[in-house]
């Protein structure tokens, strides 16, 4: 006990030291635990980037202090330290007051096999308020299925419960083998639930196991083709589903509105060996929204057969940039660099799609990329310049692995406003480099 | 399907004469759990009114993990009707005695299998022994007589298996064996002969009844021998239902089937989202390339008979001595008759053991001379063979060769390259500080002892080379574009296969100089499979797991690794 305590009263004593002058490090993690979720959210973003293990006791003051999203990206950024580090911080937090921070460092705690910690974390996970459940699913995965924990899963699964609590427990439930049967025994009466989210999420478990299920599932996607969504990867297994629910599952692409819902949706029929997609996919490439326009051109190239290397080819001379952009990557990934000269076109058309322009640009492992990459270093955005800059370094690592970098010596910040001086060297270098040897 | 596509195999094959069947004449299609066990559990008796099905289980963690127990029990709750005139036996590998003597009681058998993978084990185990047991309890009963060995692992223990197969024809026991798919010409085992076995077994694991692949290639950090999925299960397995009229099902999880450019090599050209055009597998052209199942003599008869392999194996050993591998052919040829022979190792040219960097590069560019003479001289005899007197196993295997050779030579050249223009300078007080971002390559003032490598990947193929700055100057880009139009030509002809995975598993070995230091063994990686219908995804070998396929539906397309 002593043991533990000392690093959590070496952390405090640290914190206290400079509270009154406000350090970077501290203004970050007071942001942390700001109400204003965008403010917290970069907060965390930096502190993500930093990984500063001088956070680690200020996180410790403060976490119990903070909203719950807040405390959500202060576990994040404790889990991404040595757990060394944050052994004793786990430990205080055994004993907060809030259920999620008790679970978070239970389940910490537990990945270590700390003696007591599984029973803590199951007797948490047992007791949680039901709005709380959904939650703290996430905190269970990487840890080894012990029989407590599972068994606080499961009873989570009544006909009461909340249908986000459904899903998230399901889904985890899902990836634990050999118990498969436990937890259909316990999905099966939430099938009827009088609450369609909760009825769609126990119906998607059970639709590989039976017909009669996997019909139910179909009805109501054709009823209600929004449930979709939150119950895809409910879907996503070894068995086999029907042909009606996969056409069922198909016909929701049409009424996507977000790329990521097209990819994922793709990848279920594509897994399932099901081609009910690509009639829709094609339609989704006239889309007008660019984003699905390209989800669906990469899903289709995804398939065998989708679409094949000459109707890409074909769409590197289009005018939609960035149905170009990502015919040019599909090439580049299947081994034909042929659509650089396309992007290297498209840059300076790429207007709100330089970003994309930019990574793409930057996975070209081809000499001709460096040029335009310099160039945007320079670029107003500051993500094109962050997507220049790390793309530049895998290029430049990848064309000359006999030479050894240190890009920082440079001096080259996306972030920073006088940029000048270190594009200048790396254009001098870049110069004196780039003819034969 | 396969069974069908292969007597036209073999018959293209007419010179050859009667050869022995081959792995892709017993193994079925997919990589699932349900289908095997559906297929071998619902069986009806062979003319008979009775079955005795003894069930004989290797329990290790990769078979625990994959959800066994559970999809044994489905399979006998949904075949009751076919399981009426069945009795169930357990024998678990590495236990005395059947666990469960045969029964009508089959909630005992799955109960026992549930019990059973509560507790894996890890261990080396010899699967083939305990299946002799089983043929014994099988002998006395009466009836249709079947065998259906659950080993995931341990393929590559062997002990006996003529005997063992003898044994099984006697008692007249049909062997189904679910197991996860073998590693390409396995040659693990063949360069680490002294680890522990279990007594009285012999290490082997490769799908071939012998290596017949070239493995240990100069400058190759990763043997492609040792990460390659067969398509097929090991020997030794193929074997047994071979023997018995019995088939072989390959298992793997979703979760092995991702692809990776290597498992050791660095890929220069994407970052893990490569797609290569060669992922999926051709179902026919693996059967094609299937390895012979029949006894290991047979199997080596019938090698012996084939022109292309007795040319690789010539020049193999040709290349061994030259020290362009670090193995011989486990063979010896004499005519058209071959015989096992003991394992050699190849000659040793030690370019890597000193920092002499100017007399490595005299001798390593020597060796890049033998290897261009080997190579031209292997060509222009494979040239030379119609195409009707060779499988096209051997011809893969020894075009393989071909192209290996002048990828030794481009790494002989590059490593001569480096020796005299880039090692010299990286010890010259006089070279200036580079521009940044660049820094000095190394920072360690000592002397060097010696020179390491590292490969770089050809899972994009050599023309992407072409912009990367390598030792060598202008000399070796016209050993690149040579290495280019043999490695597309071959890709071309065996890239949809295990033989194309192979090759792209090799690498352009990239050099630096060695201080005096700490090194440690580096873990196996085993190889994968997945049952995904894609094909082929990167191998990986954990110790003691992974392995195993997902289920295509149209047979076994592999592929490795998770």
């Amino acid at each position: 006990m002593t043991r533990a305590l000392s690093p959590w009263l070496a952390c405090c004593l640290a914190v206290a030291a400079p509270a009154q002058n406000p350090t970077e490090l501290e203004r970050l993690v007071r942001d942390l635990g700001q109400e204003r979720g965008d403010a917290s959210y970069q907060a965390y973003l930096e502190l993500s980037r930093r990984r500063d293990a001088a956070a680690v006791p200020l996180l410790a003051k403060g976490i119990t202090g903070f909203p719950r999203m807040g405390q959500q990206y202060a576990v994040y950024l404790l889990q991404a330290q040595p757990f060394e580090t944050t052994r004793a911080v786990w430990t205080k937090l055994l004993d907060a007051e809030a259920p999620f921070l008790r679970a978070a460092a239970a389940a910490a705690l537990a990945k270590q096999n700390e003696r007591g910690a599984v029973d803590k974390l199951a007797a948490v996970l047992r007791d949680a308020a039901e709005n709380e459940r959904a939650g703290l699913v996430f905190l269970t995965y990487g840890l080894d299925t012990h029989d407590p924990v599972f068994a606080a899963l499961l009873s989570w699964l009544h006909p009461g419960a909340r249908s986000n609590t459904v899903v998230a427990a399901l889904q985890r439930l899902a990836t634990i083998e050999g118990r498969r049967d436990a937890v259909r025994a316990a999905v099966e009466p939430l099938a009827t639930a009088a609450d369609g989210a909760t009825r769609a999420a126990a119906l998607a478990f059970l639709a590989g196991f039976s017909r009669e299920h996997a019909a139910a599932l179909t009805k109501l996607l054709q009823a209600e083709p929004e449930r979709l969504q939150a119950i895809r990867y409910l879907l996503d297994n070894d068995h086999k589903l029907p042909a009606a629910l996969l056409e069922v599952i198909a016909a929701s692409l049409a009424k996507a509105t977000q790329g990521y819902e097209i990819t994922q949706t793709a990848a279920l029929l594509r897994r399932q060996g099901s081609a009910a997609g690509a009639a829709h996919l094609r339609e989704l490439l006239r889309h007008e929204k660019a984003e699905l326009r390209a989800a669906a051109l990469e899903a289709l190239a995804q398939d065998g057969g989708g679409i094949d290397d000459k109707d890409l080819r074909a769409l590197l001379h289009g005018d939609d940039v960035g149905c170009v952009l990502t015919a040019a990557d599909l090439l580049r990934r299947r081994d034909d660099p042929s659509g650089l000269e396309a992007v290297l076109a498209a840059m300076p058309k790429a207007g709100t799609q330089r970003l994309q322009a930019t990574e793409v640009l930057a996975r070209f492992r081809d000499r001709r990329a460096v040029a335009p990459l310099l160039d945007l270093l320079d670029d107003g955005d500051h993500r094109v310049r962050s997507a220049a800059w790390f793309g530049l370094q895998e290029l430049m690592r990848g064309l000359f692995p006999y030479r050894r970098f240190d890009f920082e010596k440079c001096g080259y910040s996306p972030e920073s406003a006088s940029r000048q001086a270190s594009i200048t060297t790396l254009r001098a270098w870049w110069d004196a480099t780039n003819k034969p040897r | 399907m396969l069974r069908a596509a292969v007597p036209a195999f073999l018959l293209a094959a007419a010179g050859l004469g009667q050869a022995p069947p081959t792995a892709a004449s017993v193994t079925e299609p997919g990589r699932t759990l349900a289908r095997p066990l559906d297929v071998v559990v619902g069986s009806a008796p062979r003319d008979a009114d009775e079955r005795t099905l003894v069930i004989v289980l290797d329990p290790s963690p990769t078979l625990a993990g994959a959800g066994f127990a559970d999809a044994f029990a489905t399979a006998v709750a949904n075949n009751t009707t076919a399981l009426k005139q069945t009795q169930l036996a357990l024998l678990v590998v590495g236990a005395k005695n059947a666990a469960v003597a045969p029964t009508r009681n089959h909630g005992e058998v799955v109960r026992a299998i549930a019990a059973s993978l509560k507790q894996p084990s890890d261990e080396l185990r010899n699967v083939y022994a305990t299946v002799r047991e089983a043929a014994a309890v099988l002998a006395g009963r009466k009836g249709d007589r079947t065998l259906l060995v659950v080993a995931l692992e341990n393929g590559d223990v062997e002990d006996e298996v003529e005997p063992t197969a003898a044994a099984l024809q006697k008692a007249k026991v049909r062997v189904e064996v679910l197991t996860s798919e073998a590693t390409l010409a396995d040659s693990y085992w063949a360069a680490h002969s002294y680890l522990d076995k279990p007594r009285g077994t012999t290490m082997t694991g490769a799908d071939g009844a012998v290596i017949d692949l070239p493995w240990g290639w100069l400058f190759q950090y990763e043997s492609a021998n040792e990460t390659t999925p067969a398509g097929f299960a090991p020997w030794g397995y193929s074997r047994l239902a071979a023997a018995t009229g019995g088939r072989v099902f390959l298992h793997a999880t979703n979760a092995q089937t991702a692809h990776r450019c290597g498992s050791y090599s660095q890929c220069l050209f994407c970052n893990g989202d490569h797609t290569p055009p060669d992922d999926d597998w051709n179902s026919v052209l693996v059967a094609s390339v299937a390895p012979f199942v029949g006894s290991r003599d047979e199997s080596l008869q019938a090698m012996a008979k084939d022109p292309s392999y007795r040319a690789m194996v010539a020049t193999w050993r040709a290349a061994a001595q030259a020290g362009l591998l670090r193995s011989e052919p486990p063979v010896k040829i004499t005519g058209t008759t071959a015989s096992g022979d003991r394992p050699r190792a190849g000659r040793e040219l030690h370019l890597t053991d000193t920092a002499g960097f100017a007399r490595n590069a005299k001798n390593a560019e020597q060796a890049a001379e033998k290897a261009r003479q080997l190579g031209d001289a292997l060509a222009e005899e494979l040239a030379r063979i119609p195409p009707e007197q060779t499988t096209p196993r051997h011809a893969a295997a020894a075009q393989y060769t071909v192209v290996m050779l002048q990828l030794t030579r481009v790494n002989l050249l590059t490593f001569a390259g480096w020796c005299r223009e880039d090692a010299p300078e990286l010890f010259d007080d006089s070279t200036g500080e580079p521009l940044p971002p660049e820094v000095a390559a190394i920072d360690d003032d000592r002397r060097p002892v010696g020179i390491g490598f590292s490969n770089l990947g050809l899972c994009h193929g050599v023309k992407p080379f072409y912009a990367v700055e390598l030792p060598g100057g202008p000399a070796l880009r016209a050993e690149l574009e040579r290495l280019d139009a043999l490695y597309l030509g071959y890709q071309a002809r065996w890239g949809r296969s295990q033989f194309g995975f192979a090759l792209r598993h090799n690498g352009i070995a990239r050099f630096w100089p060695t201080f005096p230091g700490l090194a440690g063994p580096v873990p196996r990686v085993r190889p994968k499979s997945d049952n995904d219908p894609k094909g082929p995804v990167t191998p990986r070998r954990p110790p003691r797991a992974g392995g195993g396929s997902t289920g295509a539906p149209s047979g076994p397309v592999t592929g490795g690794g998770e």
